[in-house]
């Protein structure tokens, strides 16, 4: 997953972006609110968390505009000033949650990831398609009630794809929210990937919960449980 | 004496009995010598009319008519008294009135052609004046004789004049100094009256009702107006610079304080007593802030602000915040209700206990106000596991919840918020199972449903 980070204290941008890193998401780091306005329009975002005392354009108008334009992938707000006022304000101008700052990683980590599951259309932090069981909030794969383990980079792949089971990701997509390098993009890591995740969630072939589909990309094959 | 009524009313009294001791005792005694002065005219002519009926008697004597044409003098004790000495004092004649009666000390005898007046006392003790001329009498060219003669009239009558006089100069004075002192005490109130009205004001402003006193007051006290106004003013503009200094103060401490402890989440240390400091110092600096924002709105004044748009827009954010959980909240408060004081204080103390209903409810979140022209009442309702140690809930910084970072202190800011505006929180279980909050607000309302 692609986030956008827009702060503009040093440290704290940089250690966030550290932790998120190791958390196993892509990031875009933005100082300021012009900047972030420019990451959220040139690069494919699937969340935004943004500071509302930002220099050049405040985050209230940065959210405003993002939704303004159309974009409607989650936004997570940081603030210093937590009054109900400054949050009910940073809610209507089209933010999906909050954190007050300070906080723990885990907190803002918790937010981010029951945010991007929401968007994906899932109401608990369990993926949930009857064999395959995902498990965001402990980061654990289940398959038949075993539990499988996986690196962080597989994690981070299946997530993407069981969140949106259902819809086809292109290899393009994945390969840009996932990765950071852009001289890896035209390897074949993903499908090496793809190969890896195949075999751990379907030793026997008989499931096969990722299809490919020749020139559009992949798609996370089993029905969500309870649709 | 502490009054400036009282003063001035004392002050009166005192100069208004002062003066009217001194006034009586110069028209008292002027009054008297009037008096006396027109018995002793009196006296002279009884005199006069004495020597007119004398005539000369056997030997060198003179004789009186055994009937005086002054009938006075023919009854005894009738209070009016003539007598007739010779030069040795003893007595000639005396008038038919003076029977019984021993009138001391005799009165002196004069030189011839010389008046005399004097105060007599008879022996039943009444006080007389008495006037004695003495004559010398000229029986022919050769024998002569002096004689003095007196006519002696009680006072009884000057006094019973005095007694009515002083009466009736008495009534007066005291009709007179009431009035004065009505007509002082009508002018006092009307003098203070200005000043009531600047107390009230300063009322006024110190409940935020008006922002300044108004210009309206007699040129003695516009200069006490002006430098209160002044004073209002830099007070207001220093309590907004003090809060604002305040808030910019904790709010550029607070990313800082995100940085250190997402540099503390880094190194892997999650359980890092530092951290939980961390998050202490956030408590501090939220519960602080929540109080000089309070009092901020109270001195540059209130507006009537809607609850309802207010209530909407946090139901709406709460909403998104707890979408998982999906809560299903029940709003149920009048169109026109609104909501006399700061609309952030309001939208804090909603929102913090609005949160807490969320955080804790399994499903059901209710929301009523009601309010007249008295009382605001916010009632929030939740059916989660409701609230046992309320005391815990509403002290400083108490968290309830340990494990669930910064979220314990919003029941105490709510509180003291609501301190402010010197209502109350009520924490009880409700209908639902779980945790009711009221919130009482006095004269929170001005639309009222």
């Amino acid at each position: 997953m692609r986030l956008l980070l827009v702060e503009d204290d040093v440290a704290l941008r940089e250690s966030l972006t550290n932790q998120l890193l190791s958390a196993g998401y892509r990031v875009e780091q933005a100082a300021d609110g012009e900047e972030g306005w420019y990451y959220a329009s040139e690069y494919p975002i699937d969340l935004a968390i943004v500071d509302l005392g930002l220099p050049k354009m405040p985050g209230l108008e940065l959210v405003q505009k993002l939704r303004e334009s159309g974009r409607t992938y989650p936004i997570l707000i940081l603030t210093a000033r937590d009054s109900w006022q400054d949050k009910v304000d940073g809610l209507q101008s089209g933010a999906d949650d909050y954190v007050a700052k300070p906080f723990h990683f885990e907190e803002l980590a918790a937010r981010v990831n029951a945010l991007l599951r929401r968007a994906g259309g899932w109401a608990s932090a369990e993926l949930d398609c009857g064999r395959i069981k995902l498990d965001t909030s402990k980061q654990l794969l289940t398959v038949d009630n075993e539990s499988v383990e996986l690196t962080s980079f597989e994690y981070a792949l299946l997530e993407h794809l069981m969140i949106r089971a259902g819809d086809v990701i292109s290899k393009t997509e994945l390969t840009e929210r996932l990765y950071d390098q852009d001289y890896e993009r035209d390897s074949n890591v993903i499908e090496v990937f793809i190969g890896r995740l195949r075999k751990k969630l379907d030793p026997d072939g008989t499931l096969k919960p990722i299809e490919t589909l020749r020139g559009r990309g992949y798609r996370f094959a089993l029905a969500r449980a309870g649709d | 004496m502490r009054s400036l009524r009282l003063r001035l009313l004392a002050w009166t009294s005192l100069l208004l009995a002062a003066s009217f001791a001194l006034l009586g005792a110069v028209i008292d005694s002027g009054f008297e010598a009037a008096l006396e002065q027109a018995q002793r005219d009196l006296l002279d002519s009884q005199i006069i009319t004495l020597l007119a009926v004398s005539e000369p008697g056997e030997g060198e004597s003179l004789a009186l008519p055994y009937d005086m044409p002054e009938v006075r003098l023919n009854a005894p004790g009738s209070g009016l008294y003539a007598s007739i000495r010779d030069n040795t004092g003893a007595a000639q004649w005396q008038s038919a009135s003076v029977v019984g009666l021993d009138i001391e000390p005799a009165a002196p005898l004069p030189e011839a052609g010389q008046r005399l007046v004097t105060v007599q006392e008879t022996s039943t003790g009444e006080r007389l004046q008495a006037m004695t001329l003495g004559i010398v009498w000229q029986f022919d060219d050769t024998r002569s004789r002096y004689f003095a003669l007196t006519v002696a009239e009680s006072r009884a009558s000057i006094e019973a004049q005095l007694r009515s006089f002083r009466g009736q100069l008495y009534m007066a004075f005291a009709a007179i100094a009431v009035v004065l002192l009505i007509a002082v005490a009508a002018l006092l109130s009307w003098l203070l009256r200005p000043l009531g009205q600047i107390a009230r004001e300063i009322r006024a402003v110190e409940a935020g009702e008006r922002g300044s006193l108004s210009a309206d007051y007699p040129s003695e006290l516009t200069g006490v107006a002006r430098n209160l106004n002044r004073l209002v003013d830099s007070e207001t503009r220093r309590t907004t610079r003090y809060q604002q200094t305040l808030s910019n103060l904790a709010h550029s401490l607070k990313t800082p304080l995100a940085a250190a402890q997402s540099l503390l989440g880094e190194r892997g240390d999650r359980e890092d007593p530092v951290a939980e400091q961390l998050m202490r110092m956030q408590d501090i600096v939220r519960y602080q802030l929540a109080r000089p924002a309070a009092a901020g709105g109270q001195l540059t004044g209130r507006g009537a602000v809607p609850i309802l748009p207010e209530l909407h827009a946090l139901l709406d954010g709460l909403d998104k915040v707890y979408r998982d959980k999906g809560v299903s909240a029940e709003l149920d408060v009048a169109e026109n209700l609104s909501f006399d004081g700061d609309r952030g204080d309001l939208v804090e103390i909603v929102g913090n206990l609005l949160d807490n209903a969320y955080k804790w409810s399994e499903r059901r979140v209710l929301l009523e106000a009601r309010g007249d022209q008295a009382v605001l009442t916010i009632r929030i309702e939740d059916d989660g596991p409701g609230i046992d140690d309320v005391a815990g809930a509403l002290e400083r910084g108490t968290r309830l919840d340990e494990t669930t970072p910064g979220t314990g202190i919003g029941l105490a800011v709510a509180n003291e918020l609501v301190a402010v505006y010197e209502g109350t929180l009520d924490i009880n279980r409700g209908p639902l199972g779980g945790a009711q909050l009221t919130v009482t607000l006095p004269g929170g309302t001005s639309g009222g449903d």
